[in-house]
Parts: C-alpha cells; structure tokens; sequence
C-alpha cells in the first residue's frame, strides 16, 4: 500500500514538474517525521515542498506526523506548518530527516490583509493588533466577542448582559457617539460597533433592530460564527489602518478569518463541551416569618396609630396562620436555575496549496439561567480554495446558519418582568396549578421562538495579469430571515391569548473589486492599489399581531381576524440603501526599512443625497523599521523594532435624505384636493456636514531578547467632528427640531501590549504572560449652537439624568449631590427669610428632620428640587485591559485570561431598589436585609444612608430617588474571565486507537470579579453606566471539553 | 500593455460615474422626500392645499376668531340660562364675562385660566403662534422650491404660484400681528437661527411692499369654481392690502395720509374688477356658507371634505338655538348676547333697515339665551347630531362688504366726503336703509363705523376696527375702554406662550400679561 501510495506521489510529482525531471540527476527517498521543537509533539498537516521559484508542493505530513518524499540529491525541501517558522533543509541523500519546528512568536512575518490585499505585518503603517484563534478556543460562548475581552488593547467590551444570544457592549478607543435613547437605568448609548469583515466579507454586527436593545428581531450575525471556526482576528484601530474600508470602517474595523485546510489527508477535528452554567449569587432575602416581623417592627416603630391598626387588618401581615399566607417562598430560586448545556463542532479540512478545503457543522445550545429563556445555534459552512497555477487563485465560501433565541416574555435584553416578579413576598404561596399569579404565568409559560436564517455565500477571484499586475474580486451575497413568534396564553394577557409575529428579511449584495500593480528594484518597492466597492442592502421587516385566538393551542392562522387583530404591518425600519466607492491607494518602501501608505477612498451612498453624494476619505502612514538599520543590526537583544506615525480622517454621511430636504407626508383632503404636508418635526438641513473622524496615531512595536519580549505600544487623538444630535428650535421656526452636527468630542489614550515568554526555549514549562493596557479619556469640545451643557432629554416622562457639559467628560450624570444624613433635626438648615426648615416644594410642608439625606441645596433656595441637581461622574470606563497567562507543561497546558476596568462611575440602581423595597410594608414585595448597611437608626448617628425604615418619608422627601451620588459608585473591577486546564493524550496509546490527537478541557468561564463595588456585578450596567441587575444577570460556566481529532 | 490596462481602468471608473449616480438614486416606498416631490405641478398644489388647510385647522381649533376679534369689545356676555341637557355648557358660557373685561390672564378666572371649567375648549391654542410660523415657513419653502424651478410649471404658473405663496406668508402675518403685536419676521426659507421680535408696523409695511410687488400675478379668478373664493386671486390681495394699510394707518400715524390713499385706490380696483357683488340679504346664508358671489377670501369648511368642524369655531354657534341649531333639548338656549344698548345704538328706533328685522327677531333686546343673531342662521348639516347640528358655515375672512366699507373709511379720512358717502350707501342701499345724508368729517367717520359694526357684526372685526381706530379708548364705542398708557403696555394683545422663550435668546414675551 505504502509503495503505491509512494509510486503515485511520485508520478505525479513527476508530472507535475517536467522542468526538473530536465535536470534530474538522481531522486532518493527521503523520510521522516515532523514535531514541535518545544513539545515534541508530532505536527499533522505540515506542508512539504520543493524550493524552487516558486516552490512546489510535494506532500505533507500525515496524522503521525510521518512523511516520505522521492526527491533530486541536492535540492532542499521546505517545511511549513501554520503558527511555526518556516524550516529549509538541504538534501544531501537518502536519509531519514527528523524536523523540528519552532514557533512563529513574532507577528512581524505575519500575513495581514490590506484592503483585501495580503501583506506582511512589517509593512504596515497603521495600528493593528492580532490575535490567533487558538486564544478563544476551549469556552463556549454565544458570542465570541465575549472572549475578546481584555484581550486587545483599546478593545471595551463590557458584557453587560448574560442573556444567552445577546451581545455586551464593544468599542474601540473610546467614545465616538452623544446619541442616547431612554434615560436613567433604561437609557442606552447608540451601538457604535465596529465593522466585521469575516472572510472578506463585511457584516453589519448590529442587527437592525438591536438598536435600544429591547426591540424585536433577529440575532446579530455574530452570534452565528462557531468560535471553532476562526483561525484568526485582526482588529485595525487608526484610521490608517481602516482607510481602506472607508467610511464603514469609522468604530475600527475586526477581521475575521477561519480556518484553511491545509493537510492532504483530511483532518477531522471534533470538539464537544459539556457544561453547566450557574446563576450568580442571588440577593439574600428575608423568608418567612422574618420578613413578616420586619414589616411589622417597621410599622410599630415608624408607623402612625391608623397604620398600626391597619396591619391588624392586613391579613399578609396579621394572619400568620392562614395556609395561603403562611409561607417562605424562594421566588428567585423559581426563576433562577442552573442549566445544562451542550455544544458540538465537527471541522472536516484537507488538501494542498492547490487545492484545499474546509467544512465545519455546529451545534450550540444555551439554555438560559432566567427560566423560558436560551439560545441555540446550527451552522453548516463550506469554504473551498483553488489555486491551480501561478496566475489564478480563487476561494468560494457558503455557508448557512440558523439560531434561534428564546426571551420568554422578556422584550430582549432586559428581563425586569422577571425581576419584579422574582421580588414578590416570601410569604406568598409558590406557583402551583391552582395558584399562579398572571405574571408568573406570562414570565414561564409565554412561548417565544426567535429565529434568524442566514445563507451566505462569497467567491473570491484573482488573476496576475502580468507579473506585478493583479486583478483581484470578491463577490458575496448574504440573506437573512428572522422571524419571531410569541405567544401569550389567555392567563397571561387578561384572559384573552395573543399570537404575535414578527418576521424580516434583509439583503446583503456586495462586490470588491481590485487592481494591484507592485514593482521593485534596487530596494525601492512601489505598490499601487486601486478598487472598487458597491454594495446593495435591503431590509424589510413586518408583524401580525392577533387577539383572541380560539384557546391556548390554536395559534392561528395569522392575518385573519379570529376576534382582532390588533395592529401590523410593515415597520418603519424598511430600508433600501445603496452604496458606491472608489479608492486608491499607494505604498512605498525602501528595502521594507522606511514604509510610506497614501491612501484615499470616496465613499457614494444613496441616503446622503444628491448634493455631495460622497465622502472624502484620506490617510498617511508612515514606518521605520528602525532594527533594520546598519548601526543597530549588532544589537543582540534587539530582535525586531520599529516606530509607526499616521493621519487620518474618516468622513460618515449623517443624517438621510429626510434629514436634508424633509419629509413629506400626505395629510388628508381639503376640498376634495390631496395635502401633502412637509412634515414638521424636523426642518430639512441642507447643509448637515458629515461626522469626521481624525485620528493620530503614534505605536512603537518593540521584540527584544530574541523575541522573548514583545512590546507594543500605540497612543492617539481621536477628535470626532459634527457629530449629528437632534437640537430643539425656538417655537418662531414652526419647526421641531433640527438635526444639528455642530457636536465634537475628543479622544485620547494610551495603548500597551507587553508579551513575556521569560522561560529559555530548552525549558520543558513554557510560560507566556501578556499584559494589555489602554487609557482613554474622552472630553466634550462643542454642543450644538455653541451651548455649555444640554441635559440629553429622556424618552417618555421625567426629568433626564445624562448631561453634556462642554470641557468635561462626554457623558456626565445629572444628579443630586449626596452629602450624608442629617444626625438631628437641629442640623436641618432653615431659611432665614421664611424660618422654614428645607423642603422639596416650595409648597411642601413635609420639612426635612433627622435621618434624611443631605443633598446639597446648590441654588441656595432652601428647596431641593430638581434645579439643585449638579454635573457628576463619567459613565464611561477610563482604564481597560487584562491580564493572560499561559502554562504548558509536558501534556498540561493552563490558561487563564483576566480582565479589568478602572475608574468608571456607575450607578447602583440596585442598591437603590433594595433601600426602596422596604418603603411598603403593607406591600407584597420582599424584603431584604440592610444589616450589612451604616443606616441612620436615632439621633445622633453618623450614618452612611439615611433611614429606609421610616416609609412615611418617601412619599415626603423621596430619600432613596435614584438620581443622587448616593448611588453614584466606582465601577472598578477585576474579573478572572476565564481559567482553562487542557490535558492531551499520549500519542502512542492514541496511535493504536487511529486517534491523530485527544484532547480533554476543563473550563470555567466569568470565574470571580473583584471590585469594590457593593452592588451584584460591576459590569452587568447599561453603556451609561447604570446597574442593570434587574436585568439579565452574568452566569457562570463550568465546562469539560473534548477535542478529538483523526 | 500596463499602461493601456491602467487607462482602460482609469476609464471605466470615469465613465462609470453618472451610472453610479444613478445606481444611489433609491427612490424610497415608504415615505417622500423633499428630492422625490416638488416634480409637478400636482405636487405644488397639494402642498398649497395643505397650507391653507393648516390655517384652516388653527382657526377651527378652537373659538379662534370670536376671541380674537369680537369678544373682547365688551358688548357679548354670556346667556346663563342652562341648555337642557347640558347644564356643564353654562360654565363654560362664563368666559365671555373674562373676555369682556379684557382679562386673559391664565389665573383669577382669566380667559387663560386653567382651573376654569372653560379651559377644556383650547383658548390656550391662541397663545401659541408655533402653528402659524410652521404656515410661514411652509409658505417660504413653497417660494423657494417653486422659484428653483419645478418640472412642468409654465412661466405664468411660476409667478402665480409665488404670488400665492406671498399672499400666505402676508395674510399670516397680519393675523399674528393682530394676535400678538410684535412678531418675529422672516421670508427666507427654512429659518432656525432664532430671531427677536419685530415692531409690527414695520411687519406689516414689509408685507404691504412684499405684497404690492406680486399681487398682479395672482389671477381675478380660477377656473375651477371649486376653488371661488378660497385661494388667494387679485381681489384676496387687494382687500388684504387694504386692511394692512388701515391697520398701520392707525398705528404710523405720520404715513396715514398714503396709506389711506392705497386704501383708496386698492378699494377702487376690487369693485372696477367686477367680480365681487352684495348677495340680496334675503340670500345671506349663501354668503356665510361660503363659496358665494360675495365672498373675497374665506377658508373652506365643507362637511363632506372636512367632516364636521368644531361648532365653537364659527360666531353663529353663540347666538343661535334651537329650531336654527339641533334638536331643541340640547340647544334651547343660545350662549350669548349682545348687550342691549349697543344693539340699540346701532338701530335707532324708526330707521327702516333690513337687517334689523332679517337679522334679530323679538328677543333682540332680551340681553338673555333668547337672543339670536340671525344672520348666522343656515341649513342644519344633513345626519349630524348634538352640539354638530349647526348650520354649515364657511371660514369667511374678507368679503366684499368690507372692501366696500374700508374704501368708504379711506376716503372719509382723506376727506373724500362725497365718494365715501357712496360707498357707505352702497351697503345701506342692499339694507333697504336710507341713505347717509349728513355731514361729512367725524359725522361720517362715525357712520362708517357703525356701519361695519351692523354689517360685519360677529365677522371678526369689531376689536380690530376698535383698536385700529383709537376708539378702543373711548367708552362711546366699547364697553371695556383701555387708556393709552395700557395699549402701550400691550395690554390689546394676546399673552404669548412661555415655550417661545425656549431656544431664544432673542425672545420677549408680552410683557403686560407676565
């Protein structure tokens, strides 16, 4: 078998080659096998070839790491396996060639892609930063950018929510956005995410209608890419770097790509976790019969005689005896449930640089803590690359992929249904079949299924027209279909079922096309890059919604009027937008030391208008690869260095061609004649500039100690310009509002990624340690109309608890300063002109006594209203980063990644809730202990809080309002994200079961925070900084993971 | 090779730019652009359509031109006898009483006053001249889009069209300057930048020369005779202007002598023109129906286009009851009446004149819900029901009477005694009431006025004419007199809503009801 295995490789190496069989002296045999110099682990798929212009693939090595090749005496073979250093080897005679390879630690050979153009690492100008895929591997996640934190420096993700198939927050290098929606603990910053390009392809990561997260729809396409999957991610952050994606590249751009085959014999490569997900530590609550007597001591202390006699008539408090009250209900435990989940992915990869191919099947599921609540993920992809000759190299992806989400009667991302409901009185009797409250009916039994369908595809083509000369395309289609049915029984909805759906479909058309001239000579290398890009999108989306259906099971049909029909039809997120643009770029270099990059890119788009339909582009780059230098070349410790400077400026059209020239709207009749209305919320603005982003960039990219230290660093000015806010007009312009961009922010910080491998090479423990670093610090420049400060104006009632104050942070909250509690009711200032005590009205006569807080009277009118609120706090993190180490010894390997966030205000909403809840006695909430609280118990106290026990003074005074410094606390944090103990199984014993390699994990994901903050999870809070513990609180995982591969 | 490749590139992408262009032009389903609309004609008169129905919908959003212009004469007080089945109706009845005492202030029971069982009918709409400037703006875009250039227009449709758009922004302007005194003025289309109150004077004269330049684009009359009367022609303009030059006549006392003399000549011109004519009073629920031979400017209120409109919008619903207003337990009494001395300063006893006996029946003078002024009184509309069922009125604005007697008020002041006496008679002679035959000077001023009072009693004009005139000081002409010193505090106009304060630096409310 061997032999004719051994005759047909032969045979058509023969064929292949018909230059050398010219030269042919005498052809030996040569074998052996291929292994990790560190590990000495066998390496499967190692490409072999034959050194020539260009080298010519022979054959690679099997799952045993063997090879065997025929070639001419005298010619030298080429060893390459991805992640290592290539390894040349002169052929002497026959021989049997055992080859070590060593591991590729420096990333300047590393081949980045540019505009859909492959370069190396060392020759680029801008600020970027990769990670291998290997680094995200072992945890199941929904979302793989919840394994990007910490991760890479200038990368915020915060995951803020653990509600399975919905993403945290990401930005890159600070804040580029003042739009917000909602306001205190519901309010949300505009998703500025950055662009994903996965395989070339670009994909818009926040589904349409994520916006304000409590919307219906889809899962973001994220969601859908198995973290298997990915060979690598490259994350572009100056504008530089993103130039050439333009305008869409404006929050940084994140380049996905997965995995290659790269072996003639097919690998299969299966992984499957196992894991339980754990809700957190719930709130201590009081059960039972001390729930019951801290109502009661609360009213007999505090309450006045008719309260006293009222609790004798209550019977939840008096009637101890009575079955229905005579409980100690654990609600939380009711809706909090640990789970049970498992993922599988099976990769089938295989072939030469000829041809090669990879497909890959997945399945997740996530069943969530918050019962009636998960994520579950199927995907089938197939990528295919053919390279038959020198000229032509194409690649065809497909891939189709299906998840499905389950909120339960959530609206998304928050649960507080759950959460109020969770907080119901111990006393009250559990769900049973002939007890069970509406809303818990509705929390467990409302079915929802939301699904997203997407298929994809993408061909990539290029072809060397001349040497030098490329052409170069890539062509995708994507379509997505979400859809999501909920169905309300009769006890949930006031006795009448409801079918609701909804359903959308978007599609993505997109084509890039290339052309690439390089040349060089004598060290001089130019290269010279042109392109194209259009793309069309469409998305449309709609809904039924139906009243009264037969009974609980009958479900529809939909659209006919079984008793009402209660609203539908096509949303107003219907869109059809269309984008152009054309680019050029241009790059020096001299003997790859001085790099230069000019790019300049137009971006056309149909919602811009007609007047300036395109966006101007511009960037400039420039490199010293300074190690390469006569005079430092003999520096031992100086592996590699170089310095990088950039400009750019990325222009955004704002606004639509609504925004420019109006909306108009037809409005009825007026004497038998059609009206057609300019509509007038908006006045057009026909002079709306587009949002500019210029950024400068300074990095210093050092490998010292023969790579043992990398260091990089990055610091830049980020100033957003014209930034698009909604600005009130005066009632004389008949117009509501206008879409201003005379907004401006700017950013700027520090960037640090040091790498430490301190251990020699000959060491059997191999350690790497990484730290990552940023600081960023945004400051408001303008306000539209040159004002000081705007109190961003909330959604609905109330007054706005975010503020934007030219000079300050961006985004500041609006809030009452909190001052203490006042010890007596002597110390309670009294006005000198009325000798009235201070109050919250001035037509109030509840004045404040002891044990109220203090809030500062900063108008001096000895009323504390909502004018006496003041600029405070920054919502946003200051200092992000983490921390990532890596063990291996022997057969062991431990990994354990960390993450921490420093310096950021945040608002604890539930420690306000917790104080609040005991403002009711005669209520049906539960109650919490405040014993581990400095309260405000009798005159003369210093305390910390004032006295939540006295629930006469909320109606009064309102002392727990969540809008104060009260609550205002540091958000500081440090989480260990992830700890990952890997064991691989001995070759030999595998050998004899056909096992390539058996791997074995045990994982724990969001292991343990550290903060100083006393609310549950300093990270689970809104992007403004508010605690949404009400909403879905983080689990943690623990997972055993099996990777196998033949 | 290369380079041929790089210049056939470099081709293409030049060629391919007005495809492109093409290819971005998405022309959206759901809603329309300003880039998508202004392409026809059809599109210009829908958006002019929509102006004039915007103002129609201020004026019909509450008791809009009785309040402005009528009840703060002090001769209309409230009736107190209680409809049968709503007796609520009375209270509401009660704010006549703060209107004839001038005080609009929004406590201590003032026409403003939230806690008052009349502040469910929208009076407070009056204060918020928002509506208006959105028509201003409206009108400014509708110059400016139309001016650029829209596809399909002719020449002569161009300048009518902007003509129109003139005559709206002017006609606004008057009303607000009539409402408000001082107002904020602009033309330029799509204004943000906030801007500081005008001397209203000087509005109106912007407006009279605006007006004067492009009012002989308009045409005489349409074509169409759906549209008689209820868009802007010549003869709308005309008599708008005069009414602009009488009422700055009043206040820029040193330019009367030309403004009257406009006044004059513009008045000639509408009665030369032929079109308008004084419908016999026998006929007159035609003209407060609207769309008649008499009418030179009105709003349409038309309950098969509009659907019903709200009652308390029009005069007639407060001096009309059953059988000329619904059933008979709903409406047995009407809301108001004029005070019987100022009826019977108007219709001295034994001089004949037909409106006296068309107009009031025996309950003229019994200053109780009784009284009913019957000129308002029309064809119920067909099916509606309650405190619907009213005659169907139109908005009149201008009508030819007023041409006529403002004409006859120029020509008195400039001392054209003989003309004037003419134009007064021409009003009398439809009256069947003896012609003027006194002396001319103050004596026939005072005629002149008394007979706008009789004529255009309850049109909106009486506190207009009273302020215009001076005679708002004199306790002869007007049951709540004010002194100079007050009309010079403000106290004429209408309080401005404190949201014009908002985003205005500029910004002044009137001060006299702070």
């Amino acid at each position: 078998m061997k032999r004719k295995l051994l005759l047909i490789l032969i045979i058509s190496a023969c064929l292949a080659m018909p230059q050398y069989l010219k030269a042919q002296v005498k052809n030996v045999l040569v074998k052996g096998v291929v292994t990790d110099k560190e590990t000495k682990e066998t390496l499967v798929g190692a490409s072999i070839l034959l050194d020539g212009i260009p080298p010519k693939g022979l054959t690679s090595s099997n799952a045993k790491g063997e090879f065997s090749a025929t070639v001419p005496v005298g010619a030298t073979l080429i060893f390459h396996s991805v992640g290592y250093k290539e390894k040349k080897v002169k052929i002497t005679g026959a021989e049997t060639l055992n080859v070590e390879m060593v591991v590729n630690s420096t990333s300047l050979n590393e081949v980045v892609l540019r505009g859909y153009v492959e370069r190396t690492k060392e020759k680029t100008t801008g600020s970027s930063y990769t990670i291998s895929g290997s680094e995200i591997q072992d945890i199941p996640v929904s979302n793989a950018e919840e394994l990007l934190q910490g991760k890479v420096p200038g990368l915020n993700i915060q995951v803020n929510t653990g509600a399975p198939g919905f993403r945290g927050t990401i930005a890159i290098r600070g804040i580029s956005t003042i739009s917000t929606t909602g306001s205190g603990s519901d309010s949300f910053l505009q998703p500025t995410s950055p662009l994903y390009i996965i395989d070339g392809v670009p994909i818009d990561a926040d589904n349409a209608a994520d916006f304000g997260y409590n919307s219906p729809g889809g899962v973001s396409p994220l969601e859908l890419i198995p973290t298997e999957e990915i060979a690598s991610i490259e994350f572009l952050k100056d504008a530089q770097a993103t130039s050439e994606y333009g305008s869409k590249g404006a929050f940084g751009v994140i380049i996905i790509t997965t995995r290659r085959g790269n072996s003639k014999k097919p690998t299969i490569r299966y992984t499957a976790n196992y894991n339980v997900k754990v809700p957190p530590n719930l709130r201590t609550t009081l059960g039972g019969s001390a729930e019951r007597n801290a109502k009661l001591a609360e009213i007999m202390t505090n309450g006045s005689y008719s309260d006293q006699l009222k609790a004798s008539t209550s019977p939840i408090l008096s009637d101890s005896l009575s079955a229905y009250y005579n409980n100690s209900t654990n609600w939380q435990a009711i809706y909090y449930v640990p789970t049970y989940n498992t993922s599988h992915n099976l990769g089938i990869d295989g072939g030469d640089p000829t041809f090669n191919y990879s497909t890959n099947l997945n399945y997740y599921k996530e069943d969530g803590i918050i019962r009636n609540t998960g994520f579950s993920r199927y995907t089938m992809s197939m990528l295919m690359q053919f390279h038959p000759n020198d000229k032509f190299k194409s690649q065809v992806i497909f891939s189709g992929n299906l998840g499905k989400r389950s909120q339960g009667n959530g609206q998304g991302l928050l649960q507080t249904g759950v959460a109020t409901n969770a907080s119901a009185s111990s006393l009250l009797p559990g769900p049973s079949l002939f007890q069970q409250t509406s809303a818990f009916a509705a929390d467990l039994s409302v079915k929802n299924d939301n699904s997203t369908k997407n298929f994809n595809t993408s061909v990539q083509l290029s072809y060397k027209l001349l040497p030098g000369l490329t052409l170069a395309n890539i062509g995708s289609y994507a379509y997505t279909a979400a859809a999501e049915e909920t169905d309300y029984p009769a006890a949930t909805n006031n006795n009448t079922s409801m079918v609701y759906s909804y359903n959308d479909r978007k599609a993505v058309l997109y084509n890039h096309s290339d052309i690439i001239y390089n040349k060089s000579f004598g060290g001089h290398n130019f290269y010279l890059h042109g392109a194209t890009e259009i793309s069309t999108n469409n998305f449309q989306a709609g809904y039924i919604r139906l009243v009264g259906t037969a009974n609980d099971q009958i479900l529809g049909p939909l659209g006919y009027n079984t008793h009402d029909t209660n609203g539908g039809g096509v949303l107003k997120s219907f869109h059809d937008y269309r984008s152009i643009s054309y680019s050029g770029a241009f790059t020096y270099d001299y003997k790859t030391k001085y790099v230069l990059d000019l790019s300049y890119r137009l971006d056309g788009s149909s919602i811009s208008g007609f007047d300036s339909p395109y966006a101007k582009n511009r960037a400039v780059g420039f490199k010293w690869n300074f190690y390469k230098e006569s005079f430092l070349k003999d520096l031992g410790w100086l592996s590699s260095g170089d310095i990088r400077l950039s400009y750019g400026q990325n222009i955004q059209p704002t606004g639509n061609i609504y925004s420019l020239y109006g909306e108009y709207a037809q409005t009825g009749i007026y004497e038998g004649s059609n009206r057609i209305q300019l509509v007038n919320t908006n006045i057009p603005n026909n002079v709306l500039k587009s949002t500019t982003n210029t950024t400068y960039n300074f990095g210093l990219d050092v490998n010292l100690f023969n790579n043992k230290v990398s260091i990089n660093f990055d610091t830049y000015l980020k100033q957003v310009t014209n930034m698009q806010s909604s600005v009130p007009l005066s009632t004389m312009t008949g117009f509501g509002n206008v879409l201003s961009n005379d907004a401006s922010l700017i950013d700027y910080g520090y960037e640090l990624s040091l790498t430490m491998r301190p251990l020699p090479a000959t060491s059997k423990l191999v350690w790497s340690l990484t730290f990552i670093g940023a600081i960023n610090r945004d400051y408001l420049t303008q306000l539209p109309g040159n004002k000081n400060q705007i109190v961003v104006p909330p959604t609905g009632s109330g007054v706005g608890t975010t503020v934007l104050r030219v000079g300050r942070n961006t985004l500041s909250n609006y809030i009452l300063k909190y001052n203490g509690v006042y010890s007596t009711t002597a110390n309670v200032p009294v006005d000198p002109a009325t000798g009235l005590p201070l109050r919250t009205s001035a037509s109030s006569t509840a004045f404040f006594k002891a044990g109220d807080p203090i809030w500062q009277d900063t108008n001096g009118d000895y009323v504390i209203d909502d004018n006496d609120r003041q600029v405070l706090g920054n919502s946003q993190p200051i200092v992000t980063g983490g921390l990532n180490t890596y063990l291996k010894y022997k057969s062991f390997t431990l990994n354990i990644n960390g993450s921490f966030t420093y310096k950021r205000d945040i608002m604890n909403d539930a420690l306000a809730t917790r104080l609040r809840l005991v403002n009711n006695p005669f209520g049906s909430s539960v109650y919490l202990p405040l014993t581990d609280l400095n309260y405000w118990k009798q005159p003369g106290d210093q305390a910390s809080y004032p006295n939540p026990y006295d629930y006469n003074r909320t109606s009064a005074i309102n002392p727990f309002r969540s809008e104060q410094s009260l609550f205002m606390a540091s958000g500081s944090y440090f989480k260990v994200n992830n700890i990952t103990l890997g064991y691989t199984f001995n070759k030999k014993l595998l050998d004899k079961l056909g096992i390539a390699n058996l791997r074995l994990t045990c994982s724990a994901n969001n292991v343990i925070t550290f903060s100083p903050y006393i609310g549950p999870n300093p990270e689970n809070v809104s992007a403004l900084g508010y605690d949404q513990s009400g909403g879905y609180p983080v689990s943690r995982t623990y997972n055993i993971g099996l990777n196998l591969q033949f | 090779m290369k380079k041929y490749l790089i210049c056939l590139f470099a081709a293409l992408v030049c060629t391919g730019q007005y495809g492109c262009k093409k290819f971005l032009n998405v022309t959206p389903l759901d809603k329309l652009s300003g880039i998508t609309f202004w392409q026809s004609q059809a599109d210009v008169d829908a958006f002019t359509t929509d102006i004039y129905a915007q103002f129609r919908n201020v004026l019909t959003s509450t008791m809009y031109m009785p309040a402005i212009g009528e009840l703060r004469s002090g001769y209309i007080l409230p009736a107190v006898n209680n409809n049968t089945n709503t007796a609520g109706e009375k209270n509401i009845r009660l704010v006549y009483n703060a209107f004839a005492v001038n005080n609009l202030k929004a406590s201590n029971g003032g026409v403003l006053d939230a806690s008052r069982a009349w502040s469910g009918i929208g009076l407070a709409n009056i204060t918020k001249w928002y509506q208006f400037y959105t028509i201003i703006q409206d009108a400014n875009i509708l110059y400016d889009r139309v001016n650029k250039g829209v596809p399909g227009l002719s020449a002569d449709d161009k300048k009518r069209c902007m003509a129109e758009a003139v005559f709206i922004r002017c006609f606004t302007y008057f009303f607000m300057v009539r409402i408000y005194g001082n107002v904020a003025y602009y033309t330029q289309a799509y204004q943000q930048a906030p801007l500081p109150r005008e001397n209203f004077v000087s509005v109106i004269s912007k407006c009279i020369a605006d007006l004067s330049a492009v009012k002989n684009d308009l045409p005489l009359v349409y074509q169409d005779p759906a549209l008689l009367a209820i868009k802007a022609t010549r003869g709308a303009a005309d008599d708008l202007l005069m009414n602009m030059n009488m009422w700055n006549a009043g206040f820029d006392k040193a330019n009367q002598a030309t403004y009257w003399q406009n006044t004059a000549d513009l008045g000639a011109e509408i009665i030369a023109s032929n079109i308008y004519r004084l419908l016999p009073l026998e006929n007159f629920d035609q003209v407060m129906r609207g769309k008649s031979n008499e009418g030179i400017f009105e709003f349409a209120q038309n309950v098969n286009y509009e659907g019903e409109a709200n009652p308390r919008a029009f005069f007639g619903d407060m001096v009309l009851r059953y059988p000329y207003k619904g059933a008979g337990s709903d409406n047995n009494s009407s809301h108001a009446y004029f005070t019987a001395a100022y009826l019977q300063r108007l219709y001295p006893t034994g001089i004949a004149d037909k409106r006296l006996t068309l107009w009031f029946d025996k309950y003229m003078l019994s200053q109780d819900g009784n009284f009913q002024l019957l000129k308002f009184q029309g064809s119920i509309i067909s099916g509606a029901t309650g405190a619907s069922a009213v005659p169907e009125w139109g908005l009149i604005i201008f009508r030819y009477a007023d041409a006529i007697l403002l004409r006859a008020e120029a020509l008195a002041y400039q001392g054209k005694d003989t003309e004037a006496a003419n134009m007064l008679n021409m009003i009398r002679t439809r009256a069947a009431a003896p012609s003027y035959s006194g002396p001319g000077g103050q004596d026939l001023q005072d005629a002149i006025f008394n007979e706008r009072c009789k004529e255009l009693m309850g049109e909106g004009y009486l506190y207009f004419d009273l302020l215009r005139t001076g005679r708002i000081t004199n306790a002869t002409w007007t049951n709540f007199p004010l002194t100079q010193d007050l009309i010079d505090k403000g106290a004429w106009t209408w309080p401005i809503d404190g949201a014009a304060l908002y985003n205005n630096p500029y910004m002044q409310l009137n001060t006299y009801w702070q």
